[in-house]
């Protein structure tokens, strides 16, 4: 009896003696935890947060601008109101991502940017069918696309456009449109300030439901749908019989469809690399991969690996007409080779960075013994 | 002379532990599928999804749309026979068929333990589980009987010690014992859990963890035998499934494993336990010593599922280059390894129209679900298939006359970083799905 539980007893013993002085010879590194709340917490106070300061500080200059429109609408005025509306969309595009939380309660990025517009629901509205912009039928009535007409409206002067939004009913609307986009931005923003700041760092666990894990799903999920499909791919036709140029951002001033592109990816790129509001830097998705690579003796980095691919897009996309349409209308293989190349991005993000973290996709049983 | 054909093998052994088998594993499989309706599973993995992926030659099995339900009530019910051991050859026998039906709706959910359950459910149907303490008893007093034949006993132990024994077997390769892979990816992201959660980030953890797990699976059936180690066999049993059971999602598994091995105890253990326990404890008992309850069918059957069980799980070293199975996975399933592998994918397809040479890229949000596309990604056999549904989708849709459908995919396994996977230049429409290997793979790195 002895004998045999002992035999066991020792086999067991000698097998973690033996694998742990092997290893601890050569694995000295990596005795401490990541701290996943810091990161949160970066993210959180010093680049979620100050980005939605900033788009409501911009959200705000628009309703100012709008309302000086109003007031008194001239050519002068339009192109103000223009600019803010540059403005606002631009800051939106460091916003987009972080569809998490209050952001995903309120349904931001549908109501901010479901593109392309309306137009018809829009012309009656301006001819004063009424409207409801509360209703989710009308997400693709408001928001930047919805501005993106009524302040460049295609093929007509400026002076005729601001004899278009001079109207009452066009002056309500214009108002309903901004007014809501501003006010769902604040709430978003309020909530975070508020509230959700600290669950979001509080929740600092490893499971599907932990900041780290739904965040994470949350921007490959807008890199991939919204900023690769959504801004080039869709435009560029790769899922479609032929090329949709009416489908860029931005469609009635394209010339500003490219640098919107390029805000989202500088913005995603800076979030991977902790890169604040403020251009500083603190701990990232990039730092905590290199600990884990560290902890696994890898090779090489995956986040060198990754950021030689986000800088290869970049370049492609510096090399894109300002006008996206123009450039699927033009010279569509371009476009087809940044929509490529911002593809190559989403299996390493997708495969390698979220098996390295230990992300969490959907919760069901898996295989064990 | 005729006394003397009794051996070890045919001798009569008391059917308690048969009978609590059959009590337990019958509980068990009631209480997996209430877990599994209550989680709003049946409708997310049987009905809402468009495609479902068939196993191989089994195209004919799909989900019933609603009537899916039923077949989960009809289980149900038939667990609720075998525990009671009312009509009980047939309620094994409606346990056996729906269950397995059920897992094989749709090939994504393939888990060890599903298979593990429809196995032994057809083992049970032709063992004599129900001859004592059951209803069946009072129903045919004549037919029931204290006692079976030993066989009936060990052909059950043979069939849960298998399980662990090639668990064991599978983990003798170079990344589970070399590099503590997946171990050492997975373990270090458990690090909030209580008591252990800091220690699991050290390196020599995972490599501890992963040398006794394999020394365990390999050795516990052997320990379960002996009368003197059992105890501690046992109790290391315990801890083990708890382990895996805090560390990973593995749902009520540990708890179905913890249960069988009980079958390894004695027969005055399993007595003692039908005694005690409330209402089982009035189960009725046989007035019979012994009564013939197996016949040579039955016999000639559990053989030939043992000799089944034994053979399965190696079958992957018919296969060309058997050292590639992480990455082919031939003769992957059925063969009780569990735990072996950490693969993700990703896979992006392509439709063109070989008459217009029109492109399309396929959105797979559009046609499976993340669970399906996550298993799609990493098995060959799956992409296949679905190539041949898009190919119809598309035709259909875009009005092409002649789809070919071809998939640029990434695989990364066991921590290595992702690398190319099923070629990329082969028209997948041209393919069936095949149990023989055939040539579609990039040579993986090691």
């Amino acid at each position: 009896m002895k004998t045999s539980i002992g035999s066991i007893l020792s086999l067991i013993t000698i097998a973690v003696l033996l694998t742990s002085t092997a290893c601890n010879d050569n694995n000295t590194t990596a005795t401490d935890t990541y701290d996943r709340s810091e990161m949160l917490a970066h993210w959180a106070d010093n680049i979620i947060i100050p980005s939605y300061t900033a788009y409501t500080d911009d959200l705000a200059g628009l309703e100012e601008s709008l309302a000086t429109f109003n007031e008194g609408p001239s050519t002068d005025h339009l192109a103000a109101l223009r600019q803010s509306l540059d403005q606002a969309y631009t800051s939106w595009q460091r916003v987009s991502m972080y569809e998490i939380g209050p952001a995903e309660a309120v349904a931001l990025r549908s109501h901010a940017n479901t593109y392309p517009t309306d137009v018809n629901s829009i012309d009656a509205a301006l001819d004063g069918v009424a409207f409801d912009l509360e209703l989710i039928s009308t997400i693709d009535q408001q928001g930047f696309p919805a501005l993106d007409y009524l302040l460049y409206q295609g093929d007509i002067s400026d002076a005729a456009i601001v004899e278009r939004l001079s109207t009452p009913a066009a002056a309500a609307y214009l108002q309903a449109v901004v007014g809501r986009l501003a006010n769902l931005g604040r709430e978003v923003a309020l909530q975070w300030v508020t509230s959700y700041r600290n669950d979001f760092v509080a929740a600092s666990g490893n499971s599907a439901t932990s900041s780290v894990d739904l965040l994470v799903n949350d921007i490959i999920f807008y890199y991939e749908k919204h900023l690769r499909a959504g801004k080039v791919g869709i435009p560029a036709g790769v899922f479609s019989d032929k090329p949709l140029p009416d489908r860029v951002e931005s469609l009635h001033n394209s010339g500003q469809s490219k640098k919107y592109l390029k805000t989202a990816l500088s913005a995603f790129e800076d979030f991977l690399n902790g890169v604040a509001q403020d251009g500083s830097r603190g701990p990232s998705l990039m730092d905590y991969s290199d600990y884990l690579d560290d902890i696994r003796e890898a090779d090489s980095k995956l986040s060198d690996i990754i950021r030689d691919q986000v800088t290869s897009a970049v370049a492609t996309i510096d090399g894109l007409d300002s006008d996206l349409a123009a450039q699927v209308e033009n010279d569509n293989l371009k476009m087809l080779g940044a929509y490529d190349n911002l593809q190559r991005l989403v299996p390493l993000l997708k495969i390698d960075m979220v098996q390295s973290m230990g992300v969490n996709i959907d919760f069901i049983d898996t295989d064990g013994d | 002379m005729a006394t003397n054909n009794t051996t070890w093998f045919t001798s009569k052994k008391d059917a308690a532990p048969l009978a609590v088998f059959r009590i337990f594993f019958g509980l068990m499989v009631l209480i997996s599928l209430i877990r599994f309706a209550s989680y709003g599973w049946i409708d997310k993995l049987y009905i809402q999804p468009a495609y479902f992926f068939s196993y191989y030659g089994l195209e004919w099995i799909q989900p019933l749309g609603m009537w899916t339900y039923g077949l989960y009530i009809l289980c149900a019910i038939a667990s609720i026979g075998v525990v009671l051991g009312y009509r009980y050859r047939l309620s094994a026998t409606l346990l056996f068929l729906s269950w397995t039906y059920i897992e094989l709706m749709d090939k994504t959910h393939y888990l060890n333990h599903y298979y593990a359950i429809s196995l032994i459910a057809l083992l049970m149907v032709w063992l004599p589980a129900a001859a004592n303490y059951s209803l069946d008893v009072s129903r045919h007093p004549q037919r029931s009987s204290r006692t079976v034949p030993a066989w009936t006993i060990y052909s059950m132990m043979v069939m849960i010690g298998g399980i662990y024994f090639f668990a064991g077997i599978a983990k003798i390769n170079s990344d589970w014992l070399l590099a503590a892979q997946p171990l050492k990816m997975w373990l270090p992201s458990k690090y909030d859990t209580p008591l252990i959660g800091r220690l699991l980030e050290h390196g020599w953890v995972a490599y501890a963890f992963s040398w006794c797990g394999m020394l365990f699976d390999v050795l516990i059936p052997f320990c379960l035998l002996s009368i003197r180690i059992r105890p501690f066999a046992f109790t290391m049993l315990v801890v083990f499934h708890l382990l895996t059971w805090v560390l990973f999602p593995i749902g009520i598994f540990p708890f179905v494993m913890i249960g069988c091995a009980t079958i390894f105890f004695s027969a005055r253990w399993h007595q003692d336990l039908l005694a005690r326990l409330p209402l089982i404890n009035r189960l009725p008992t046989s007035p019979n010593q012994y009564i013939r309850t197996s016949s040579k069918v039955g016999g000639t059957i559990v053989s030939l599922i043992i000799i089944y069980h034994l053979v399965m799980p190696m079958r992957y070293l018919l296969y060309p280059s058997p050292g590639d199975l992480f990455w082919t996975e031939y003769g992957f399933r059925y063969s009780w390894r569990v735990m072996l592998m950490e693969k993700a994918g990703y896979a992006s397809f392509t439709v063109v129209d070989r008459n217009s040479s029109r492109r399309y890229t396929v959105d797979n949000d559009l046609y499976l679900t993340p669970i399906q596309q996550k298993q799609m990604a990493t098995q060959a056999d799956f992409m296949i298939a679905y190539a041949h549904y898009l190919a119809d989708v598309y035709a259909e849709q875009y009005d092409l006359d002649d789809p070919a459908v071809y998939v640029d995919s990434r695989v990364a396994l066991n921590g290595r970083r992702s690398q190319p996977y099923v070629r990329s230049d082969i028209d997948l429409t041209d393919l069936c799905d095949h149990l023989s290997a055939q040539d579609l793979y990039y040579d993986y790195q090691r």
